[in-house]
């Protein structure tokens, strides 16, 4: 029986007080882990969004939603006038045609007419770091014009299609494109990818590239949106009014930063409730272990008599009662993180509305994608958090310990022996 | 030198209880000197028996005057010195027993020989030896909890026997039997101090006792005599 054994032994001697302790602590670090992961992957996502955001441009026909209807497509020609403006590293032709199929969910499935080589941009957001190729590969510059296709992941499992399998396209009972009822040819059309983008919206989709999907749809030289990116972020600002003078009006210039703007003012706050919050169940944890602590010492100080009267030294009893709390605050900082690994990703999903098992905003319609859908959150603690807390927690046992531990002792034993 | 085992020297011994000081004991002359007796201590209630005794067992230091014991003044022991008094020269037995729930009846004898670094084997030897003294060898892995006062007492005493004190000081150790009971574990303690040689000091209100003890003092008005 050595002073360790009594220490850790002491942990369940009482055992509700024991368990009741263990579960708040396990409570304020599971609450303070799962706080800080969202956080930092919110600080994150922001700051990937911003970037990413930040030196784009989309140009739409004016009054355009984010599928472009109601409205015209623009003329291809327009990029003619957009390639004289300066400071423009690339620049991205895409047609959208909106097509319906009500036998499968979801039932609108965007086709996308894309140039070859160019990034794979998902409706409704075109956050190109989002689409991830899962088989097969992307498309390259012989592709222009030919029938092959990109698909979604849901697109391919609701139509059990693989690499190298053929769809018709369309399939649905409905295209439309620019607010027009289209008049398609349906053309048979081999699968030669799957991406996955992470929401089934987006996973419904399916890319074409652009010449194919114009001759389809019978909309040679229509596209429905231009992605501008800008050299520097600094020049956002001057390609931007270069623009708009270019266009005068009929054309919606989308700079990212407007969108920055929006983004991050919804991810400021969230932020700032996010860091609120973490302080607060950090404090929370601090103050149980010191409690836990003053607890365990104020009601045992007549043992410790007891102890120092059978001839423990000072060092003896404070190390079976700092192991004593470090047990405590273990076992509680174990299963905090325990429980946050399972259930804290489902709990902060469905805090944020997000789709549980994705950490992606489930299923979108049409139009503005809320901001949630923008964030994949990291949600696996990484080995140095677990160590962090653990060391964090530990650390704060054992200087909660120390006071009471200390006035305990620098009481004569005859004191300490009169305590009840 | 004389060879007094327990000599007190004008020890006094304030209590500061808020802005009163309250005299437990005021300039004690006494000394025992013969080894191997079992001493009982009576006095009226407040009359600082049990302070007495906590000064002996260096459970607490006095205001002023000296407390030698075996040529030793406690008031210069360091706290090292201090803590290795409390663990090999004397042992001490509670009126509640004051044994550690949590732990065996034997892991509770072990205990003062651990503090003491006695190797564990022949730690659970001699412990099993002081079970033996006490007749509870059948009790040894119950928790004390479980045990009867009596027997619990009986596992206390042999817990002060742990590291061969000279000498045993128990403040009322029968004060929570019945007399029955209480009658036994005098008898052990009177037992142990002469076949062990130990000097065991009772403090006790029970005159059954005082009958029993081989010497008898008395404390009162801040004098302790001999009865
Ligand atoms: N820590 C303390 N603080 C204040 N007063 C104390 C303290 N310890 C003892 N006293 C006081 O000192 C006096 C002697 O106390 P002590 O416990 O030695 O008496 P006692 O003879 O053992 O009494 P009893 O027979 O009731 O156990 C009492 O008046 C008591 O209130
Ligand atoms: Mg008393």
């Amino acid at each position: 029986m050595s002073a360790f054994s009594r220490g850790t032994r002491n942990v369940y001697r009482n055992k509700p007080r024991g368990l009741v302790l263990i579960l708040i602590l396990a409570l304020s670090v599971g609450l303070f882990v799962g706080l800080s992961q969202a956080t930092r992957a919110l600080t994150t996502q922001t700051k990937n969004l911003t970037r990413i955001l930040e030196n784009t441009i989309e140009v739409r026909n004016a009054g355009a939603t984010g599928m472009g209807q109601g409205v015209e497509l623009i003329p291809e020609q327009d990029v003619v006038g957009v390639k004289t403006v300066e400071h423009i590293s690339q620049i991205e032709k895409q047609l959208l045609v909106r097509n319906v199929y009500s036998e499968y969910f979801p039932t609108i499935s965007i086709t996308t007419g894309n140039e070859p080589g160019k990034p794979l941009r998902v409706a409704t957001h075109g956050e190109p770091a989002a689409v991830r190729i899962i088989a097969g590969r992307d498309f390259t510059e012989q592709d222009q014009g030919q029938n092959v296709a990109i698909i979604g992941q849901v697109y391919a499992e609701n139509r059990d299609l693989t690499v190298g399998a053929t769809f018709l396209e369309p399939g649905g009972e409905k295209a439309q494109a620019g607010g027009q009822e289209l008049e398609a040819v349906i053309t048979e059309i081999e699968v030669v990818g799957i991406f996955t983008s992470n929401f089934a919206f987006g996973d419904n989709q399916v890319f074409l590239p652009l010449k194919t999907a114009q001759r389809i749809y019978g909309l040679d030289g229509g596209i429905s949106v231009l992605w501008v990116t800008v050299d520097e972020i600094g020049n956002v600002e001057a390609v931007e009014t270069a623009l708009r003078d270019e266009f005068g009006g009929t054309r919606d210039v989308l700079t990212g930063q407007s969108k920055v703007r929006f983004v991050s003012q919804s991810f400021d706050r969230i932020l700032v409730i996010g860091k609120i919050s973490l302080l607060l169940s950090l404090f929370v944890g601090a103050l149980v272990v010191i409690f836990t602590m003053v607890l365990t010492t104020q009601e045992r100080i007549k043992e410790i008599g007891v102890l120092k009267a059978l001839g423990a030294s000072n060092w003896e009893v404070a190390f079976q009662f700092i192991v004593e709390t470090s047990t405590l605050v273990l076992v509680g900082s174990v299963l905090g993180l325990a429980s946050y690994s399972t259930i804290g990703p489902t709990l902060i999903n469905s805090l944020l509305g997000l789709d549980t098992q994705t950490g992606i905003q489930p299923g979108i319609e049409m139009g503005l994608a809320p901001v949630s859908s923008l964030v994949s959150i990291e949600y696996t603690l990484q080995p140095s958090v677990i160590v962090l807390t653990l060391l964090a927690t530990l650390a704060f046992a054992v200087l909660g310990s120390l006071y009471p531990i200390w006035r305990a002792l620098s009481l004569p034993p005859a004191e300490a022996l009169r305590y009840e | 030198m004389n060879n007094d085992i327990i000599s007190l020297k004008g020890v006094t011994k304030e209590f500061r209880q808020g802005a009163t000081i309250i005299h437990a004991l005021k300039d004690i002359t006494w000394n025992l000197s013969n080894t191997g007796k079992m001493v009982a201590v009576v006095g009226p209630s407040g009359s600082g028996k049990t302070t007495f005794l906590n000064l002996v067992g260096a459970l607490d230091v006095p205001t002023s005057g000296q407390v030698i014991v075996d040529g030793t003044n406690i008031a210069d022991l360091t706290e090292r010195e201090l803590t290795k008094y409390r663990r090999e020269k004397v042992g001490f037995v509670f009126q509640n027993y004051n044994l550690i729930p949590n732990l065996s009846v034997l892991e509770n004898i072990m205990l003062p020989m651990e503090f003491a670094r006695t190797p564990k084997r022949e730690a659970l030897a001699r412990a099993l030896g002081f079970l033996g003294d006490v007749n509870l060898e059948h009790r040894q892995k119950q928790k004390p909890p479980t045990l009867s006062g009596g027997e619990q007492q009986r596992v206390a005493i042999a817990r002060s026997l742990a590291n061969d004190p000279d000498i045993i000081l128990a403040d009322e150790p029968t004060g929570n039997l019945d007399s029955q009971t209480g009658a036994e574990i005098i008898g052990l303690l009177k037992g142990l101090a002469h076949s062990k040689n130990k000097t065991v000091i009772i403090i006790t209100h029970d005159e059954g006792i005082v009958k029993i003890a081989d010497e008898h003092f008395m404390l009162r008005n801040s004098k302790l005599t001999e009865v």
